[in-house]
């Protein structure tokens, strides 16, 4: 989920004309565009990589942090029926997960800015991206306050939050077929009569 | 005018590795999410489990108020009320 936010974010970015806000828009344009190759431009990064290198750049970042995924039973047991003839069980749940993508930059405004930005973006797609990632629901959260950041003193972030709900199904099916001790053949029936 | 001169915001201070985000926020944002596993869509449920869950009228011969989507149900004014007891009215 972090890889595919990450690969969101860098497609709404890599083209300024995609860029809702003029004034996120002229940045970009400014910074020579958004490319993971431009060390001027955006960073788009999972939050432990950063934190890992601990990047003190002056330069606006879009950081992305996972939550916890939360098991949501439903029905009795997860179950959703069975196949009375085979003896397969079909389970069903649901995970409740989030994450956090932390808008970053230098200036209030500007992280304020972007982080609107980012929720627009998953706001307008939350339809398509559930669609494409097999999801029951991607729905922005919320649009936090401008804060510090401990960790870039030099910085200031918006955290954007967005839920998910991630069906799982799955099946047991026994090992062996239910009427295996059964016989049917002929030869064996006529042989266990004559005994 | 650029965001260098823009004057910045009074603020707290935040943690990005120990931020949380509100569960009650969350909860609102997704909704009934096991309702909307009924309701909304059922395009990831098993075959069988569809088919368990239309057959679930018939086994039970009681329908949920307002469930719609059972896909064998019968129609409306013919459902049992068991609720209703004809006795006493």
């Amino acid at each position: 989920m972090t890889g595919f936010l990450k690969q969101v974010l860098a497609q709404h970015f890599c083209d300024t004309d995609n860029i809702l806000n003029a004034a996120i828009r002229a940045d970009m344009v400014a910074r020579g565009g958004y490319s993971a190759a431009n060390p001027n431009s955006l960073l788009i990064e999972a939050l432990e990589r950063w934190l890992q290198g601990q990047g003190s750049e002056s330069r606006p970042a879009l950081l992305i942090k996972s939550h916890q995924w939360d098991s949501v039973r439903v029905g009795i047991g997860n179950s959703s029926g069975g196949n009375t003839q085979t003896g397969a069980e079909h389970f069903y749940c649901q995970w409740n997960g989030s994450h956090t993508v932390f808008a970053l930059a230098a200036n209030g405004r500007e992280a304020q800015d972007l982080a609107t930005e980012i929720a627009l973006v998953f706001l307008f797609y939350s339809k398509v991206i559930a669609n494409e990632l097999g999801l029951h629901r991607f729905v922005p959260v919320s649009i936090g306050e401008i804060s510090a950041v401990k960790e870039s003193k030099e910085n200031y972030a918006v955290p954007v939050t967005v839920a998910y709900v991630v069906p799982q199904t799955w099946t047991l099916e026994p090992d062996a077929p239910r009427l295996k001790r059964i016989i049917f053949t002929p030869a064996e029936v006529a042989q266990l009569l004559s005994h | 005018m650029g965001y260098d001169q823009i004057m910045q915001p009074a603020h707290n201070e935040i943690s990005m590795r120990d931020f949380t985000p509100s569960k009650a926020a969350i909860a609102v944002a997704l909704g009934n999410v096991e309702q909307a596993h009924h309701s909304d869509d059922t395009r990831h449920m098993q075959p069988a489990a569809q088919q368990h869950a239309g057959n679930r009228g018939i086994v039970s011969g009681w329908q949920p108020p307002g469930n719609t989507n059972v896909s064998n149900q019968q129609p409306l004014q013919s459902r049992r009320n068991p609720f209703h007891n004809d006795r006493i009215s």
